[in-house]
């Protein structure tokens, strides 16, 4: 019996120096979500930012399609007036409103682009090439951010979810939930279809 | 700044190339972060400049792109990738050295200059060539060949400032895609730098 209580109490101490290794892994993978997620706000608000120069250029090209335009800025003006609640990484509705509004603008965006084609004149001034330039490159920033925020965020909930982590989250960070993960990026699956003036005016 | 050519980009995108090599690669100088990688696609007719963080401020996706539209397309529209390979790294080269300095009308090179500059740079432009080739065609269970060197390879070495010759090995690697089982070949051949952090930045251009 003696060598039996010796091993449960081995195994025991075992278990919390396993456990203790793992005492600062929540907090620290909650950083680098969270670090992670900056990064897709920011690269979300350089985009915002490409905007009104965008449209200002497209303007100045003769008779661009007025829906196309209409459409970017209404979605940029959505991005901008969104309000971001503090518990936006953990709340579902929060999350999915932040989503719909950005995959808006980026859906517009794309076939502002698409449309674009059909203006050489515009397609060839040096401002609109850097701005598609910028535009593209923002874009492929953006994916890169959401896929090192989509890796951090399995960690930490991994964490959340499995032993030690899971014994820490009960004794010191009953408070942390599990964060919300993005899709992979709607607009990308999606081509946009363009109508070119089939439908009258 | 690393070079690699590929004969086919199978599932991934040029941008997820780039992104994953300069970071597996971790190419750059440690706390500087000013690695460039350039992916050549011929086949795919495609080409990508990754810029680094620390250079993105210097090489904005727009320069990059400027750069691929001016140095790189022309030639490579002609199949003479080479001759746009030198002109956009002797393109990247001059707008790291000399911000703005950049004309992008100007389509003549001086490449006495560049070749003068690269010399000056010593420690900071880290060249390498890396060729990957398929053995195999490409299939939907794709087997990734060899991953070869097939070179030795000259650098500079960009923490000692010194030059340096590199002798890369070759190993196996099978894989679907660019996935989380990509192994550093910096823990396998010394093939590496101190930097890796790249965000996206840069441009790509089709053909």
């Amino acid at each position: 019996m003696r060598f039996v209580g010796l091993g449960i109490l081995g195994l025991v101490v075992v278990l919390l120096i396993w456990g203790f290794t793992g005492i600062n892994k929540i907090p620290t993978h909650e950083e680098s979500a969270h670090a992670a997620w900056a990064q897709v706000l920011n690269q979300y608000q350089r985009r915002a930012e490409l905007v009104p120069n965008l449209v200002a250029t497209v303007k100045g090209a003769a008779d661009f399609e007025k829906s196309t335009l209409e459409a970017v800025v209404q979605a940029r003006a959505k991005v901008g007036s969104m309000q971001l609640p503090a518990d936006l990484l953990t709340n579902p509705e929060a999350m999915r409103a932040f989503e719909a509004n950005q995959g808006a603008l980026t859906s517009a965006l794309s076939r502002l682009m698409v449309v674009a084609e059909q203006y050489p004149n515009l397609k060839a001034t040096e401002g609109f090439q850097t701005l598609q330039a910028q535009l593209e490159g923002t874009e492929n920033r953006i994916a890169v951010a959401r896929k090192d925020y989509i890796d951090a965020v399995r960690v930490y909930n991994t964490e959340l979810k499995t032993f030690p982590g899971v014994v820490w989250k009960s004794l010191l960070y009953a408070d942390r939930e599990p964060m919300q993960q993005l899709q992979v990026d709607p607009a990308k699956q999606e081509v946009p279809t363009v109508d070119f003036g089939t439908s009258g005016n | 700044m690393v070079l690699v050519s590929l004969p086919h980009l199978g599932r991934d995108s040029i941008e997820t190339w780039g992104l994953t090599l300069g970071r597996t690669w971790k190419i750059g100088r440690g706390g500087k972060d000013d690695g460039i990688v350039i992916v050549l696609a011929p086949n795919d007719r495609q080409v990508r400049i990754e810029v680094g963080y620390g250079l993105e401020d210097k090489i904005t996706d727009a320069v990059a792109s400027h750069i691929i539209q001016a140095y790189m397309l022309p030639a490579a529209r002609k199949g003479r990738y080479a001759e746009g390979l030198t002109a956009t790294i002797d393109g990247l080269t001059k707008v790291i050295v000399q911000p703005n300095a950049l004309s992008f009308l100007d389509l003549s090179l001086d490449t006495e200059l560049t070749v003068g500059l690269i010399v000056l740079l010593g420690g900071f432009v880290v060249i390498f060539v890396v060729v990957i080739a398929y053995v195999s065609t490409f299939r939907t269970r794709a087997a990734y060949p060899p991953l070869q060197d097939e070179r030795t390879t000259s650098v500079f070495d960009d923490n000692q400032g010194v030059y340096q010759t590199l002798q890369a090995g070759s190993r196996d690697i099978r894989r679907d895609s660019l996935a989380d089982d990509w192994r550093s070949p910096s823990e396998e051949r010394g093939f590496s730098g101190m930097g890796g952090s790249f965000g996206g930045g840069g441009a790509t251009g089709k053909w």
